[in-house]
């Protein structure tokens, strides 16, 4: 048979080995992932502090997020741990607290940089593809917001100067949109959702009773 | 199970070495007009597997043999194959304490080669009916994505793969034919994601395509 066959159709098959997944799928919703300290009892715990703003890691600096969004994100956390029976304590009583709830939030910009080549058959035809003859860089925004629960009765002193340890610890992430107040929403689904499949937070003052 | 298909395997894959060896011998002049490439477009359906059930068309054969003799013609052979299946969100219990809630986009792609062989049932005639079958390695990557996260694991099995066909040749003086064929697949490849664990796997499908 003529090489040039053999190496068209060869040009076919490397082109067309995997294919690529359909991502349009997948939802738009924050994969939620929880984990917890077996060995604690989160009856044993009563009061809770939750800060009045979210820990924003965007920057090379600390910064805080407080403005009206961060708000009712902070609220619908402590309305979910107001509904598992625990008490809210101010700023100016935070050192009596049993547990400390701390939410952070990473927004993040990924880029990549490509010079595949893209052939036209993965859109329907059946003919050689097309290439960009230059390297080209796509990119796409994340967001991650945490949850995390420390104990603070272990130890003395200030909560400053204490290892305190996690007993509680939740991750949130996906796609990050150009509205603030769907990027809110997910952030505030999530974080039902990390309630919703940790049934063990939950302490005795709750209306349902202790685990 | 597993065991004893492995076992019979062997046993087939050194008898197939055995038989190759005492043909080649036999047949020392090559013919062109005796070598064939065949490629096929392949709908594949993964069986039991528990990660990806739903069949596909996303997948090509193509194999290069030769007549050994008016019945048997022997040579190599590689495909590939991609089924998917998205499966909703849900919570996973990952251990003890941790879970994790999402949707999961899964899918997994087969790349097997090695030897094919088939035995002509009727040479010679416009309709060709036959019984084959195909052993070698198959390389075997399964990916599942959710969110903006994904994992992946690929790895090596030994494959098999027998079938029945059609080689329909309907021009006199011209070498290109047709090609019809249905197949079963085993392959030892062990993958594990998440919790979906693959210990050998099982496809069914058929095949169209040219032979020339």
């Amino acid at each position: 048979m003529k090489k040039q066959y053999v190496w068209f159709l060869m040009g076919i098959f490397l082109v067309s080995c995997e294919k690529d997944l359909n991502m349009d799928n997948l939802s738009p919703d924050l994969t939620v992932y929880t984990d917890y300290d077996s060995n604690v009892d989160f009856n044993n715990y009563k009061t809770y502090y939750l800060p009045d703003s979210i820990l924003d890691v965007s920057g090379n600096a600390v910064a805080y997020w407080d403005d009206e969004f961060a708000l009712s994100v902070i609220d619908e956390v402590a309305s979910n741990m107001d509904g598992r029976g625990f008490i809210r304590l101010p700023k100016e009583q935070k050192e009596e607290a049993d547990v400390g709830v701390q939410l952070t939030y990473v927004p993040q910009s990924l880029q990549i940089l490509s010079e595949d080549w893209w052939p036209v058959v993965f859109w329907g035809g059946w003919w050689t593809g097309w290439f960009y003859p230059y390297p080209r860089v796509t990119s796409f925004d994340t967001q991650t917001f945490l949850i995390e629960m420390v104990d603070l009765t272990v130890g003395e002193g200030k909560h400053e100067e204490r290892n305190l340890p996690v007993i509680w610890y939740v991750v949130t992430s996906g796609y990050r949109y150009g509205s603030l107040r769907v990027n809110v929403q997910l952030m505030k689904d999530a974080a039902n959702q990390a309630f919703a499949q940790s049934a063990y937070i939950r302490t005795i003052n709750s209306e349902e009773g202790g685990l | 199970m597993m065991k004893t298909i492995r076992s019979i395997a062997k046993k087939v894959l050194l008898f197939c070495v055995i038989f190759t060896v005492v043909s080649i011998k036999s047949y020392a002049q090559w013919n062109p007009s005796k070598a064939h490439c065949v490629i096929d477009w392949q709908m594949n359906a993964p069986v039991a597997t528990g990660f990806v059930e739903k069949i596909s068309g996303w997948g090509m054969n193509f194999e290069g043999t030769y007549d050994i003799t008016s019945h048997w013609a022997l040579g190599a052979f590689v495909n590939f194959h991609s089924n998917r299946k998205y499966i909703d969100r849900q919570t996973i219990a990952l251990s003890s304490t941790e879970s994790l809630t999402t949707d999961q986009q899964r899918s997994a792609f087969q790349l097997p080669f090695g030897v094919t062989t088939s035995y002509n049932l009727r040479p010679g005639r416009v309709f060709r009916p036959y019984v084959g079958a195909k052993m070698g390695a198959m390389f075997a990557r399964n990916t599942t994505y959710f969110g903006i996260n994904g994992r992946y694991d690929e790895g090596w099995g030994f494959y098999i793969s027998p079938e029945i066909g059609l080689k329909i040749h309907p021009f006199r003086h011209c070498r290109l034919g047709f090609h019809v064929a249905g197949f079963y697949n085993y392959a030892t490849n062990h993958t594990r994601i998440l919790l979906s664990e693959v210990d050998g796997q099982s496809n069914l499908g058929f095949r169209l395509g040219v032979i020339f």
